[in-house]
């Protein structure tokens, strides 16, 4: 029963890996023949790939840090402040959170539109800084945490500026980092918002770089899939065991 | 006392070389692929066609015949002989301009030439640039980098090369 159970596992990956594998083998059979002109031709050939692919590290990079600074003050006022219809207004934070982004689009490019930083790059990462996805998970992993030592702490300072960085960030790093992990695939992911919120190309990223996959035909697009998986892969590869621990809540 | 050696970093370190080789080696592609890719391209130099001078006989309405000299649109013979007669297609996407040769079929007054040269008398007009040197290797579709004048062929000057 535990080898067929082994055996099931095995074979669940394998369908998830497939893909994976097949965009990296086709990325060295452009035509049949073992090859590497599809990489000399995404590389050589196609400029507009690298403009997309540095937007997507900008906005990435960016996303994930500014979010990562957001969501430790909130996430700890949610645990650990006191005030008024605090719980009612988690509650809708939960809600903004399940809501499909399709439906926060347009009340995001209205937003966008008035402020006046439509199709620039602040358009992009401002509206992704402040999702309400990593403030619920951590305000989860904080109801986890020693409050005596930020008790002590508090006795030490009045800065709550102090108070985070050394009481309650280094007691929340693992889940930092899995939620750090998360948004940064997000953001790397992310096809909507350049497609509705950009119109210089410039500005605009590797996802839209495969949604125009007609003008470049598969010989570019599988050496690309997999120059795009990289990243994402490297910072997995850094901080995975932080991921599984962090999704585990119950870090000690 | 036995010593152990600390391979808890290794595997950190080979990530922070990989990521680095990854994020430099883009950061570089990103800044030399252009250049890289014009200085893989065949070099060619083109010009409209030129005028040059040819002396023919024409017969007359009385049955007489004439010897004239004219000025037609000409290639030289070589390139004719070789069937090898490309002109400049331009393409322009995501702001970078690509210079295509295509083979065209040109016709030929087999009365009027010289040593050098055919007159044309079809197949490309007087605004097409048509590859002079560079064209013995091509073939139809091959992307091409435009040297501006044809002294600049002989000598190879990349400057010029990478101006796109």
């Amino acid at each position: 029963m535990k080898h067929l159970l082994r055996f099931l596992l095995y074979l669940l990956a394998a369908v998830f890996f497939l893909p994976t594998l097949a965009t990296l083998l086709l990325s060295f059979f452009p035509e049949g023949e073992l090859s590497l002109s599809g990489y000399d031709d995404l590389f050589f050939d196609c400029f507009s790939f690298y403009t997309m692919f540095w937007n997507s590290v900008i906005y990435a990079y960016a996303i994930t840090a500014l979010q990562l600074v957001v969501i430790l003050p909130a996430a700890f006022a949610f645990s650990f402040a006191r005030f008024k219809h605090k719980e009612t207004l988690f509650f809708f934070y939960i809600i903004l959170m399940m809501m499909p982004l399709q439906v926060m689009i347009l009340p995001n490019y209205i937003g966008l539109r008035d402020m006046g930083i439509l199709n620039t790059r602040a358009g992009i990462i401002l509206p992704m800084i402040f999702s309400p996805f990593g403030v619920v998970v951590l305000r989860q992993y904080m109801k986890n945490i020693d409050a005596s030592v930020i008790e002590a702490t508090r006795l030490e300072t009045n800065s709550m500026v102090r108070l985070l960085l050394h009481a309650v960030a280094p007691q929340v790093q693992v889940c930092l980092y899995a939620v750090g992990i998360f948004v940064f695939a997000e953001s790397w992911n992310m096809l909507e918002q350049p497609m509705l919120l950009l119109q210089d190309k410039n500005l605009k990223t590797l996802t839209i770089f495969f949604n125009n996959s007609t003008s470049y035909g598969d010989q570019i697009l599988y050496p690309a899939s997999v120059v795009f998986m990289i990243p994402i892969l490297l910072l997995y590869l850094f901080f995975h065991r932080e991921l599984e621990r962090g999704l585990t809540l119950h870090d000690s | 006392m036995t010593h152990k050696k600390d391979t808890t970093n290794k595997p950190l370190f080979f990530l922070l070389l990989l990521s680095l080789l990854f994020y430099g080696g883009m950061l570089f592609l990103s800044a030399f692929a252009d250049d890289i890719h014009y200085a893989r391209l065949p070099r060619v130099t083109a010009e409209t066609p030129k005028k040059q001078s040819f002396s023919y006989t024409i017969t007359l309405n009385n049955g007489a015949s004439s010897s004239q000299t004219n000025l037609f649109p000409a290639l030289p013979k070589d390139m004719v002989d070789s069937g090898q007669v490309f002109i400049v297609r331009t393409s322009v996407q995501d702001d970078f301009t690509s210079y295509y040769a295509q083979k065209v079929s040109i016709v030929i007054d087999t009365e009027k030439k010289n040593d050098d040269y055919y007159a044309i008398t079809d197949g490309i007009s007087s605004r097409d640039l048509v590859i002079l040197t560079g064209y013995e290797a091509l073939s139809d579709g091959d992307e091409v980098a435009l040297l501006k004048e044809k002294k600049e062929a002989s000598k190879v000057q990349t400057d010029t090369l990478f101006q796109k």
